[in-house]
């Protein structure tokens, strides 16, 4: 090669160098940003000797669309436990602590007490205030319940407007990128941009990314619905303004699919909108079916029957619900019944009750329910009869997620297992697929992101290919120098 | 005849040594022109009839050789309107008065009424594709027409072809007939459903609605439907089915069964024919989940740059990213290139010598291919110019110490008469 060639060389070389100092400068610049995505620049031989830099981005495609998953199951989790949290604080906060269950062993012991002192007043009216306490703590339960599902509904309708505004997001950006890798631009910091928003998506809504020509993403749900392929697709969300005992939620409609519900045959499965269905439709309803039950449980436990053989239907007796007087169908479930569980007035002394009546019968005012015939003051057989209906087999109604056939106090107390283990395995889910989640953004970052190390060798490498074609150039330079000079 | 003949030889060689000094010094100052081809002098005696007994010196002439053929380096540049030749043959270009001329210098811009010009003003020919075939005219210069990229209208572009490759649930319930997507009724049910944004024939946005659904062990339907139509994005759609089509799985495999991959056909309203296929769908015990979907098409759009591919197709890239060739690139060889007459703004004109002109185009028999983003440099070597430089400066010193010893011979002879 000739002189002239030997310039043109060391100026291409000059240029690639420069070239490859921008591209480490930019990647020291991302050191700190976890979204950055590592660049690479290698230098490409061009025509004649010549050099170009190809600059790649270099990302594992595998690895993230795996922290993407678990990313969606952990919003997921992270969804379902702070709702469950909710609950429990709010129990614990209203000293409900142990719930239905606790406060059922109080209201027996009470009625014990009354039982063993019937002509004591004070015994029958702390038996009406544990009552009080109790329906008071089960409407609560359950308006909290009522209030959680509501929330829980603007929850969801705020995420499918987030999801709304980044799809809308999305779709700027991955017009950009599509149309600027098409043109060979430089897009890589779009590139970093989405990923990071394709991360804030999957929090919502468990995505699976397909990616095509052009660097061009499509978005489908884990269960195969289209949510994003050049343009967002329709999502659709009713949310309820409030929630009543039969009160049916929406479901959630993407791309016209309901993707949600027991009936959908494409559901969803991850991501903080998933676990809010998931919570709404299943966890809650469990939790309010349960304590419509344990309200039924103890209208039948206290209510009185006749008691002269004539067959008259049961009547309500301590509690009473806005059905009342008559008893709610033995083991069929009266949605809403623990909201409208109160002690009956008739027996209540604050109300001008008259609490005797709890241990004479006929509360009702019809006399065939008397079951103290002889008006004996310490007549106990019949506060008795209520203590032990607390622990006497009763049927349930199986929607409740609970066994069938269980006495009051076994229901509650299972009821309360069961909201306690639910706890437990979502607070340990949350916090094992948190850790999984994390795990998988800094495999990631370890992957593709920036080493400070690498990219400080990487400098001087650059620095001493810049000093040596420099030198060649000086070189060439003498050398023409030296023929100029012998003309 | 001895000491006169010897001053004109010398003065010969002083004239040949100059040639040759101003070849050198178009050559340096050419030396960074694109396209520029550098010339040298070849030296050739002219011989007197001499004898035994007396030499009589002849003289020395001079023949103009330009390099013609030798390629020069390319160097890389960052506008795609720039063009190398990697290998034989020439741009043709045409010059304000319409003369037809061949040129290496491919430092092409678009002008303001949209034609491709060089830095010497000459605009680059070609076939327009738009009414002609492309198909060369081997022997002149005839169809040929100044590439012009300007004045392209809007372009939408109609989708004709569409992909997606789902994995189909195999161990789902079969839906009855009667509710399947190709009934279209309100409870109408499925497996799976993916929708695919199309354009038709003016450009607008389609979306396209693909249903699947298991009618039998191993045997599926497929549903396209308008999603115009659809009732709440869903079923019932108020016009029936664009297409559907039964797919049989192999049982053993998963895949479809006698390896022929389906394509359901339909047609777009307002659109044209699409070819859906489905080619690579799975039927294997996991969810619906869709592997890859694809639709060409595209809503219209102006022109936002011009590409120029090797085979020398000049296509104008639209903002959708849609391509469309407009223009057919031409290359002209002629047989003696470096007997090509060099004129002014790299141009060389065919002469006599050089033979008659052969079009044909990039990549073809005989023509090299082209390089976008790139320019021929000249072939001037600085370093040999100067060499060459310092040659002739001695070679004619020389000649004149020649010329000078003679004229002394001279001054001694006619001084012996005094």
């Amino acid at each position: 090669m000739t002189l002239s060639a030997a310039l043109r060389t060391a100026t291409s070389s000059l240029s690639s160098t420069s070239q490859q100092a921008a591209v480490t400068s930019r990647n020291i610049a991302g050191i700190g940003d976890p979204n950055y995505i590592r660049r690479d620049a290698a230098v490409v031989t061009n025509y004649y000797g010549t050099t170009r830099v190809d600059t790649q981005r270099v990302v594992n495609q595998a690895l993230f669309d795996s922290s993407l998953m678990a990313n969606a199951k952990y919003a997921k989790s992270d969804a379902i436990a702070s709702s469950i949290d909710r609950l429990a604080s709010f129990q614990q906060l209203n000293e409900f602590s142990n719930s239905a269950a606790s406060l059922l062993g109080e209201l027996k012991n009470a009625t014990e007490f009354a039982a063993a002192t019937p002509s004591d007043n004070t015994t029958l009216n702390s038996l009406v205030e544990n009552a009080r306490s109790m329906a008071t703590a089960l409407n609560s339960s359950y308006t909290e319940i009522m209030n959680t599902k509501t929330d829980i509904d603007s929850a969801i309708r705020t995420s499918v407007t987030n999801l709304r505004t980044m799809l809308a997001q999305l779709t700027e950006l991955n017009d950009a990128i599509v149309e600027g890798s098409r043109f060979g631009n430089d897009v890589f910091d779009e590139l970093d941009i989405r990923d990071s928003l394709l991360n804030e998506i999957s929090t919502e809504i468990g995505i699976n990314v397909v990616s095509r020509e052009n660097n061009d993403v499509m978005l489908t749900l884990n269960n195969g619905v289209v949510l994003f392929e050049k343009k967002p697709r329709d999502i659709q969300f009713q949310a309820m303004p409030s929630y009543g005992p039969n009160t049916q939620g929406s479901n959630l409609f993407v791309d016209g699919v309901p993707v949600t519900g027991d009936d959908s045959r494409l559901p969803i499965y991850t991501g903080a909108i998933a676990g809010n269905f998931e919570l709404r439709d299943r966890y809650l309803v469990d939790q309010q079916n349960q304590l419509d039950e344990i309200a039924r449980g103890l209208i039948e436990a206290y209510s009185e029957q006749d008691q002269t053989g004539g067959g008259k239907p049961a009547l309500a007796g301590l509690f009473t619900w806005d059905g009342g007087p008559g008893v709610p169908t033995s083991g069929i479930l009266q949605p809403g019944i623990a909201g409208s569980l109160s002690v009956n007035e008739i027996v209540d002394h604050t109300k001008g009750g008259d609490v005797t009546l709890l241990r004479d019968g006929a509360i009702n005012g019809d006399a065939d329910y008397l079951s103290n015939t002889a008006g004996g003051a310490s007549f106990s057989d019949r506060l008795y009869e209520l203590s032990a209906n607390i622990d006497k087999g009763m049927t349930f109604d199986s929607s409740s997620g609970l066994p069938q056939d269980l006495t009051l106090q076994e229901y509650a107390n299972q009821s309360l297992d069961q909201f306690n283990a639910l706890r437990q395995s979502t607070t340990n889910s949350r916090e094992y697929l948190g850790e999984l989640s994390a795990g998988f953004k800094a495999a990631l970052q370890n992957e593709n992101g920036v080493n400070l190390d690498y990219e400080m060798s990487r400098l001087l490498e650059i620095e001493r290919a810049y000093q040596a074609t420099a030198k060649l150039l000086s070189t060439v330079d003498e050398m023409l120098e030296t023929l100029i000079a012998s003309i | 005849m001895s000491l006169y003949g010897m001053m004109r030889t010398s003065v010969s060689g002083m004239n040949a040594q100059a040639e040759r000094l101003s070849t050198v010094a178009d050559n340096i100052a050419n030396a960074s022109t694109t396209g520029y081809k550098k010339s040298t002098i070849e030296f050739n005696t002219h011989v007197l009839q001499s004898n035994s007994g007396m030499y009589n010196s002849g003289s020395v002439n001079t023949t103009t050789r330009t390099f013609v053929s030798e390629q020069g380096p390319l160097r890389g540049t960052t506008s795609n309107t720039d063009l190398a030749i990697d290998g034989d043959g020439f741009f043709i270009v045409q010059n304000g008065a319409d003369d037809f001329f061949l040129t290496r210098a491919g430092a092409f811009i678009i002008d303001s009424t949209g034609d491709l010009v060089n830095s010497a003003g000459n605009g680059l020919m070609g076939y327009d594709l738009n009414t002609t075939g492309g198909a060369p005219v081997a022997n002149g210069f005839g169809g040929l027409s100044r590439i012009n990229v300007g004045g392209q209208e809007l372009s939408a572009v109609p989708t004709t072809q569409a992909q997606l490759i789902p994995n189909l649930p195999s161990s789902v319930d079969v839906i009855a007939a009667g509710s399947l997507p190709s009934d279209n009724v309100a409870n109408s049910d499925y497996h799976g459903k993916t929708s695919l944004l199309m354009y038709d024939s003016l450009g607008n946005e389609k979306l396209v609605d693909v249903y699947f659904a298991k009618t039998a062990d191993d045997t599926w339907e497929a549903a396209v439907y308008d999603n115009d139509d659809a009732t709440n994005a869903g079923f019932p759609y108020s016009s029936a089915a664009l297409a559907t089509q039964t797919l049989n799985f192999d049982p053993t495999t998963g895949f479809i069964a006698g390896g022929v991959d389906p394509v359901v056909t339909f047609t777009l309203p307002n659109g044209s024919s699409v070819d859906l296929e489905l080619g690579g769908i799975s039927q294997l015990s996991t969810n619906y989940t869709v592997v890859d979907a694809n639709s060409n098409g595209s809503s219209p759009a102006s022109i936002e740059r011009v590409e120029i591919g090797d085979n020398g197709i000049v296509s104008g890239v639209f903002e959708n990213g849609y391509t469309r060739p407009l223009f057919q690139l031409a290359l002209a060889d002629v047989p003696s290139t470096d007997n090509l007459r060099p004129e002014p703004g790299n141009n060389y004109s065919v002469t006599i010598e050089s033979g008659d002109v052969l079009v044909g185009l990039p990549q073809g028999d005989s023509f090299g291919q082209i390089i976008s983003g790139a320019l021929e440099e000249s072939n001037v070597d600085m370093a040999s110019e100067l060499t060459i430089m310092i040659e002739s400066q001695r070679s004619y010193t020389a000649n004149s110490k020649v010329f000078q010893t003679g004229s002394d011979l001279m001054d001694v002879l006619i001084n012996l008469r005094r």
